[in-house]
């Protein structure tokens, strides 16, 4: 069900002092849709999310929001939500207060003030709260007190801008879900930014990778660990094994592992390239196995009991991998050969 | 175990302790023995009369409007300047910051003089002024009226309210203004219902400092308000000193031991609640870029009226000591070395810098080695007793020193504490002055010094006195150093007290100035104008130093942020 899109960016360029901190960024986002963007700091994420906001205001490029183009709109008449860093919440308003801010600058009555408050409260949860001050809450009751202020006033796009980066991993991992179901919940239309990738693989529709000002790639969660385009990205996601070699025109992809044979090998046309192994993509095997698949010998270098699998370091020449293999069968010992059976769609050719 | 521990802990608290025994409540004592039994006798009839009196309401009132206009004018012209200080980034932010501490720094007399030499009858502006259109008499005339020590009062103030609130203000959030506007609050909206609330507590406090500051006054009133007008604190004075009547001097200065009592403890409650820093620079946060021709000309305007408020008194004050009936000269400054038949000294008049160096020099030693006692036993005790001792040493700051000279000449002159003739008077009173300063210094950095870093130490042999010298002496000598440049610079401006304890032999800078005021003739007044400006940059050339010596001198700072270093009170060098 594709639909116009509500959001769209073209070629958003942004510098700071004569350096370059965004470099012609192109995206669109559909209404209901949750985009993340991820990034490691200094990537220019936070840059991407104020200026679409309009808390910052030099850019080249549009911006076009509904089939406006927002340059010169000031941010409090966009009517977008933001959910900040450490939430910014103001500490001389008790949690209704927060909440409320929204509605009050709108001009609603109290009654349907009063009515939009308990439909946010019922939302996010926090209803026996409201008379509190801003520092008797837990951190998770602060993100969802400003979860609520940014909703209650029905934005028609939420940002938020790493919400969860102070609270612990328990926390986060629970509110990152519940979060997403709220957003479904109200299809709203959401830029979430965050470094950390697993939130961003559990919160969004699409992610896009930004690195140092670019947009490295815009792809589903699934679609980005599965072919992640490039090394910085590659590199990002947390894959390490990367090894070069010589891509030949059949297909074939000759590196210290051997020849290996390469599905979908765009062009084929034979070039140097870097050729990712992800680390689930690897089953022990006997020496001899039937078909066509890659089979590569390594001698063990250390192998780590993990619970669900083992995490094993193998070296191959000059090459080092690391696997994560079933615990069934359980790897040979350190210093032993073990021969590996690859799954092919595990093998990604990076581009350059 | 824990009881020779405890007695360990006292050690350093007790110098402290008895000195403010014998030199502050020992002279309270005397001060209200002196108001309910004048010549120790009980005489119902004449207490009566004595508290009748319609002087008390007249110079109470007096004494509170001009301090609360005085706070009202302050703070209309200090917020605009709080604003573009926490808001902005602009060419020569650093200097002005700089020019703001002078001010702290600054001697009442010395203020005072400075303002003479601008607008006073003989001042530089009405001379020229009289040059330029050919007048026969002076243009301004605002001498010995309100007005003038109001403008002294706001010179002295406006860094205050400045810095205080500039720097809370700057310390704000910006995602809060972020906030607000992405929830719809247009700028104005913002301002009236996140920012002003968020900051009213720091515009409090710093209303509540100016007013205890103005409200105690002395001598700015004394010297720039005349005869006719009369705060408390001169009122005491002149009972005291004039008009000998000591019994009214002690009744006065109870009712202003009163009345600051409250004042402070109204400020101590409403900062410890909103922890409104007192020291701070006005820099924290991002400053924004000035990008519109609008804001540039606010903010011209502002550190325009800075500059004239600021540095136009300074830059008379010196200005009028070189320049004589017929040009430019240096005789003020020559007359100071010679005795002559014409001078009101026994003594050339330079033996008073001496003096004072030398008062400041034993006075901050003394402060120094008591403060760091006081302060090395508040950081040790518990929370609940450590608060209440911690009010007991602030105490001094609370009366006005005025009151304590007064006490000084009531009680010490005679056994069994005779110091009338002693040069050690004046030194104490200086003492008493500047250690709850040093105490203010010290006492956060050591507060701060995490107390792991002293088992670390103990765990590795170090005994009690070894911890002390190793880990706490070195990381507060920092603070130490600044309090010793406080209570120094408090001690050579020191005037309130002074007036009353030093001898006619022995003057210091501050009380020869004001003789000099007090006397007719060019020469008198130009050599007021000479000592002013060598007092005023003795003192601000300390502080000088301390910024120099911060440069060179990188003492390792505590693993956890430490707080700015300078106090939390105002350093009232020489107030009143």
């Amino acid at each position: 069900m594709k639909t116009a899109p509500i959001l769209e960016i073209n070629s958003l360029s942004n510098s700071y002092q004569g350096a370059l901190l965004l470099d012609n960024i192109s995206f669109s986002l559909s209404k209901g849709e949750i985009l993340c963007l991820l990034g490691p700091s200094g990537s220019g994420k936070t840059t991407l999310l104020r200026l679409v906001a309009g808390l910052e205001k030099e850019y080249e490029g549009t911006i076009i929001f509904a089939g406006r183009d927002v340059r010169g709109i000031p941010p409090h008449q966009r009517n977008f939500g933001m959910m900040f860093q450490e939430y910014a919440l103001f500490p001389h308003r008790n949690v209704h207060q927060n909440i409320t801010f929204g509605l009050e600058m709108q001009g609603y009555s109290s009654e349907l003030l009063a009515e939009r408050l308990q439909t946010v409260l019922d939302l996010v949860g926090l209803k026996d709260l409201t008379q509190r001050r801003i520092d008797e809450l837990s951190g998770g009751e602060r993100q969802r007190v400003a979860l609520a202020r940014s909703l209650a006033p029905e934005p028609h796009l939420l940002l938020l801008d790493e919400p969860l980066g102070s609270l612990d991993r328990t926390l986060r991992d629970r509110l990152t879900a519940e979060i997403r179901a709220i957003l479904k919940k109200r299809n709203m239309t959401t830029i979430f930014v965050t470094h950390d990738q697993a939130e961003a693989f559990s919160i969004a529709d699409k992610v896009a990778v930004l690195h140092a000002g670019r947009l490295q790639q815009l792809d589903s969660p699934e679609s980005l660990y599965r072919r992640p385009l490039n090394k910085t990205v590659a590199g990002f996601l947390g894959f390490t094994n990367l090894v070069s070699g010589n891509l030949e025109a059949d297909g074939t992809f000759l590196s210290p592992l051997g020849s290996l044979q390469i599905e979908n090998a765009e062009g084929k046309i034979p070039r140097q390239a870097t050729l990712l192994l992800r680390p689930e993509g690897a089953v022990l095997c006997r020496e001899k196995v039937r078909g066509g698949f890659p089979v590569i010998a390594a001698k063990i270098m250390d192998r780590v009991f993990q619970g669900s699998t083992y995490r094993v370091t193998l070296q191959v020449g000059t090459v080092s991998l690391i696997f994560d293999l079933p615990i069934d069968p359980s790897p040979p010992p350190n210093g032993e050969i073990a021969h590996l059976l690859l799954n092919p769609a595990a093998l990604v050719l990076l581009q350059e | 175990m824990s009881r020779p521990r405890s007695l360990y802990r006292w050690l350093p608290f007790s110098l402290p302790f008895l000195f403010l025994v014998l030199f502050y409540f020992y002279p309270l004592f005397g001060i209200v023995r002196q108001s309910f039994l004048p010549d120790g006798i009980w005489d119902p009839e004449r207490l009566s009369n004595l508290l009748g009196s319609p002087v008390y309401g007249r110079i109470l009132w007096f004494t509170t409007w001009q301090a609360a206009l005085s706070t009202f004018l302050t703070l209309l012209l200090a917020l605009p300047g709080a604003y573009i200080f926490a808001r902005y980034r602009f060419f020569g932010k650093n200097l002005f910051q700089a020019l703001l501490t002078v001010p702290f720094v600054l001697p009442t007399v010395v203020t005072a003089a400075a303002f003479r030499a601008l607008l006073g009858p003989n001042g530089l502006l009405n001379s020229w002024l009289v040059s330029a259109f050919d007048l026969s008499g002076p243009v301004i005339r605002i001498d010995q009226t309100v007005t003038f020590f109001l403008l002294a009062h706001i010179f002295y103030n406006y860094a205050l309210v400045l810095r205080i609130v500039g720097g809370y203000w700057a310390g704000l959030e910006p995602d809060l203004r972020a906030a607000a506007a992405m929830l719809g609050a247009s700028p104005w909206q913002t301002f009236r219902k996140i920012t002003l609330p968020l900051l009213m507590p720091a515009v409090g406090s710093a209303a509540l400092l100016v007013f205890i500051f103005c409200f105690t006054s002395f001598g700015v009133v004394l010297i720039l308000g005349g005869p006719s007008h009369a705060t408390i604190e001169v009122e005491i004075y002149r009972q005291a000193v004039q008009l000998f009547n000591l019994p009214m001097a002690a009744a006065l200065s109870l009712i202003q031991i009163g009345v600051n009592f409250l004042l402070m403890w109204l400020h101590a409650r409403l900062s410890a609640k909103s922890r409104v820093p007192f020291y701070s620079d006005a820099d924290a946060g991002v400053p924004e870029e000035v990008n519109s021709p609008k804001k540039r000309l606010f903010i011209t305007a502002n550190l325009l009226l800075m500059g004239v408020l600021l540095l136009a008194p300074l830059l008379a004050l010196v200005v009028r000591s070189v320049i004589g009936t017929d040009g430019l000269t240096l005789s003020y400054y020559r007359a100071l070395f010679s005795a002559g038949s014409d001078s009101i000294f026994f003594v050339e008049p330079v033996a008073a810098v001496i003096n004072s160096v030398g008062f400041a020099l034993a006075a901050m030693t003394a402060a120094v080695i008591l403060g760091t006692g006081a302060a090395t036993f508040l950081a040790s005790s518990g929370h609940k007793s450590s608060s209440w001792w911690d009010a007991l040493l602030m105490l001094p700051l609370a009366t006005s020193a005025v009151t304590l000279g007064f006490g000084y000449i009531i009680t010490l002159n005679r056994p069994p504490l005779n110091l009338r003739d002693s040069l050690f008077i004046v030194v104490i009173a200086h003492t008493l002055v500047a250690f709850p300063f040093v105490v203010r210094c010290i006492l956060p950095t050591l507060r701060h010094i995490p107390q792991s870093l002293r088992e670390a130490a103990a765990l590795l042999g170090a005994s009690p006195r070894r911890i002390w010298l190793r880990i706490d002496l070195p990381i507060i000598s920092r603070a130490i150093l600044v309090g010793a440049v406080f209570a120094f610079s408090i001690s050579m401006g020191e005037f309130g007290a002074s007036a009353f304890v030093t001898r006619p032999h022995m003057p210091t800078m501050p009380v020869a100035i004001f003789r000099f005021l007090g006397q007719p003739g060019e020469m008198n007044y130009g050599q007021a104008m000479a000592m002013s400006t060598i007092l005023m940059l003795v003192t601000c050339s300390g502080f000088w130093l301390l910024g120099r010596l911060n440069m060179w001198y990188d003492v390792p700072k505590p693993p956890v942020p430490m707080p700015t270093a300078g106090p939390t009170t105002k350093p009232t060098t020489g107030k009143p």
